[in-house]
């Protein structure tokens, strides 16, 4: 079940006032709610219920262990014990196969392959279990009582592709019931609306009749065509993914519960590290808590400090896909990140002007290092969505092509490129203008105009229903 | 939510649900023939009869009130005028079986439900005559081929359209994959429609069908792979291909069935499907069958490894164990190739 669908309306629809009216009485909202979650996720394969009662019942056992004793050595080994097992159910749904072609493929064997169907979701709730488990056994997390930890695993708004929500933000929420007095409805409104049309209009549409093509026959198009892709795609993952976020958000807003932001105008980024402050955020920061962190970080001087960006951002893009664009995809902005915080030093060793004359504006300087940074997205981009390394490099090749276009870049694609660009340069406050006036409105008004902007989205997506999210797949 | 402008305002759950039931009433009643259309995409089971058995009075009522008509405006406006329609009227594929002649005898039940299998297979069926010669194709005025079906049209058309640019083939690939469609629900997608809009739209001299992923449902009440519904699914391969041929008398399509998958239920009604479209192939000047399910298969079973000329072992098939991966892809490519040039001179 996916968010922009009849289905997902017809069980919201009726989750929500069932929540609302349980809410007072909490020992009946806890079983609905973490009943409806599994619903939902049931929805989408049955069989894959039982990996997420499993994990949540390993993994609140382990926390119950760390939490309860205190001899060091029975808390550390719970604590592997975990992690080992979550580490392990993804490492076989997700990158044995893709391991065993690759040997299969450079030395000829014939090792079978599971074929199992990766688990919607996996990466998601994997994660989150490791940050729950890490985050008692460092005594930053209290032990959550089991029914609340299978609620904060399974809530089904976060469940399917994030954001990836701590426990430490969400469990206090379940302490009590959520004040029904206090819906933030406007904001809520405002994301799943925005949602909506990120997704299904504006992603949805540059990747079938821009992205698709020049990727799937990068040798049929030429040098704008292509460069209007790589711009198209940079467009298509983030209203894609953000809209999938911001819905989850939103609904999260209307059952009365807070998530964290996970994307925050990304493409505005003047650096790759200030790009990672802004994309994909809860990622980013449990990359740097649960992985970059506990490797070293940056106390072990510079070549270690490398080491340990390059490895976060193999094993973020790993986390992507078992294939060897996103090694290269994570890689690309590994080098990337160390580059920046080389360069200072570098530069000094080498003479080079550490920064640029003064007499440039800022404002000039600034545009520059976001131009460059933009770019480089797109760049790394173009790995994450290419099949395979290969078309990657064709459709790179090709933006230097000349010849006829096929007539794939349209004024109104531009124009919804131009479009979901310029809304991240949109000043801070807008949102919340709006959200103002909204609520401004008569309730006949606001229900109205929301039936209004749903016909439209129906209309504008041609009744073709809606393509997978993208990450859906990690 | 930033504060930077004043407190975030709120307002109660009872309030919110008001809005969000007026909205969503608002919806359906300007939308109800795009909520049938929803339903009927969705898999058999309760929840889709349940909202059928709501929506489908609901569209009839709203069609009196003429509510669908800001529906119907903003589908004129943005140039996809049909995207709404419900299935309280006949499609045209539904339209076709009235003019078109008695259904092609269908060929017996596959013995052993595999397709490709020497048993189930007949690789050479006999061709109808055909209208017209083809026409020459030249590096100046290439061979216009569109690659269109479901999602196992996607890859398979990519991977053409690399090969003839590659080999420098006189021909221009177009790729139009209508994932989730087939031919078993025209009031969910009508490929006859799109048939008819495609040749119009794209002008092809040769169409690549691939479809049949999409199509394990019953057909005017009869059981999946039964003969009846293995007559009406050649029917409506003969409707469509007559759609897609229709003012061109040199225009030829060439469908390419199914691959051997991997689950149990599948196989037969890919099997089926191959049949279908093989008896199909007499009764339509310009249809020909490409036989995908044989060559990919191990002796007619499924197999996820197939061996390139150069002998190098490719993993041919996604995990669904239906479609096949991208690198894969080239070898049914590969088999439309070779079928075109038995017809096509192509250098």
């Amino acid at each position: 079940m996916i968010f922009p669908t009849v289905q997902f309306a017809l069980f919201f629809a009726l989750v929500l006032p069932l929540s609302w009216a349980l809410m007072p009485r909490q020992r009946l909202w806890r079983p609905f709610i973490l009943a409806a979650s599994y619903y939902f996720y049931a929805a989408a394969d049955w069989h894959y219920v039982f990996l997420l009662a499993g994990s949540t019942v390993a993994n609140q056992l382990a926390a119950t262990v760390i939490a309860r004793r205190s001899a060091a050595k029975v808390r550390n080994a719970a604590l592997v014990a975990a992690i080992t097992l979550d580490l392990g159910a993804l490492g076989v749904f997700k990158y044995l196969d893709f391991f065993s072609a690759s040997v299969n493929s450079s030395l000829g064997l014939s090792i079978g392959l599971l074929h199992w169907v990766l688990p919607v979701g996996v990466s998601f709730y994997t994660f989150q279990a490791i940050s729950y488990v890490v985050d008692v056994h460092r005594g930053r997390t209290a032990l959550a009582r089991p029914l609340d930890y299978a609620i904060y695993a399974s809530f089904f708004p976060h469940l399917v592709a994030g954001p990836i929500v701590r426990a430490s933000e969400f469990i206090p929420q379940l302490a009590g019931p959520r004040d029904p007095n206090r819906i933030p409805a406007a904001r809520a409104f405002g994301l799943i609306a925005g949602g909506l049309v990120k997704k299904m209009v504006v992603a949805d549409m540059i990747g079938t009749k821009l992205v698709e093509p020049v990727f799937g026959t990068p040798q049929a198009h030429n040098g704008t065509e292509t460069l209007m892709a790589v711009y198209g795609y940079a467009v298509q993952i983030y209203c894609d993914f953000s809209a999938y976020t911001d819905m989850a958000i939103g609904l999260a807003l209307l059952l009365g519960f807070r998530f964290p932001d996970n994307f925050d105008r990304p493409y505005t980024a003047r650096s790759l590290q200030d790009f990672w402050r802004r994309w994909h955020m809860t990622l980013s920061r449990w990359l740097r808590d649960y992985l970059y962190i506990p490797l070293g970080g940056n106390r072990g001087g510079s070549l270690k400090t490398y080491r340990n960006l390059m490895m976060t951002m193999l094993l973020g893009g790993l986390w992507h896909g078992a294939a060897w664009t996103f090694v290269i995809w994570g890689g690309i902005h590994g080098v990337g990140l160390a580059v920046e915080r080389a360069w200072p030093s570098v530069a000094n060793a080498m003479r080079f002007p550490t920064s640029v004359p003064a007499r440039i504006p800022q404002s000039v300087k600034t545009a520059a290092a976001r131009i460059v940074t933009f770019h480089v997205v797109c760049l790394a981009w173009v790995f994450f969505r290419a099949p395979d390394v290969s078309t990657a490099f064709a459709v790179l090749g090709r933006l230097f092509a000349g010849g006829p276009g096929t007539g794939i870049v349209t004024p109104t694609i531009v124009l919804v490129i131009a479009a979901a660009l310029a809304v991240q340069w949109l000043p801070r406050g807008t949102g919340a203008r709006l959200q103002k006036a909204f609520v401004t409105l008569p309730v006949y008004a606001q229900g109205i105009s929301l039936g209004a902007l749903l016909l439209v989205v129906a209309a504008v997506s041609g009744g073709q229903g809606v393509a997978p999210f993208i990450y859906f797949r990690f | 939510m930033s504060e930077e402008n004043g407190p975030e305002p709120v307002t109660t759950a009872r309030q919110t649900g008001r809005v969000i039931r007026i909205a969503l009433v608002t919806a359906l009643l300007l939308n109800t023939a795009g909520v049938v259309r929803a339903g009927l995409g969705m898999p058999s089971g309760p929840t889709r009869d349940l909202l059928l058995g709501f929506a489908r009075p609901l569209d009839s009522f709203a069609g009196l009130l003429d509510l669908n008509r800001p529906r119907s405006s903003l589908d004129a406006m943005l140039g996809h005028p049909d995207s709404a329609t419900g299935d309280d009227r006949q499609t045209h594929l539904e339209q076709d079986a009235d003019r078109l002649q008695p259904p092609a005898q269908a060929p017996p039940p596959a013995p052993d439900g595999a397709p490709g299998s020497p048993a189930a297979a007949d690789p050479q069926p006999r061709l109808a005559p055909v209208g017209a010669e083809v026409r020459h194709a030249t590096a100046a005025d290439p061979l216009r081929i569109l690659v269109t079906g479901d999602s196992l049209s996607d890859f398979d058309g990519q991977q053409l359209s690399r090969v003839v640019a590659a080999e420098h083939l006189p021909a221009k690939v177009r790729v139009q994959a209508r994932n989730g469609t087939g031919l078993t629900q025209p009031s969910v997608f009508d490929w006859s429609d799109e048939a008819a809009q495609d040749a119009a739209d794209f002008d092809p001299d040769v169409v690549i069908m691939v479809l049949g992923a999409n199509d394990g449902w019953p057909l005017e009440g009869h059981d999946v792979g039964s003969n009846a519904w293995n007559q009406e699914y050649a029917r409506r391969v003969e409707a469509v291909s007559r759609d897609f041929i229709a003012g061109d008398p040199q225009r030829r399509v060439y469908w390419a069935g199914p691959p051997v998958p991997r689950s149990a239920p599948w196989i037969h009604i890919f099997a089926r499907i191959n049949d279908a479209v093989r008896a199909a192939v007499p009764n339509v000047p310009g249809l020909r069958y490409v036989d995908v399910a044989g060559p990919t298969s191990d002796h007619g079973s499924y197999t996820d490894y197939l061996t390139d000329p150069a002998g190098h072992r490719i993993l041919a098939r996604q995990h669904d164990g239906i479609h096949f991966s991208f690198a894969g892809s080239v070898f049914p490519a590969r088999i439309i190739l070779t079928a075109l040039q038995g017809e096509y001179s192509l250098g």
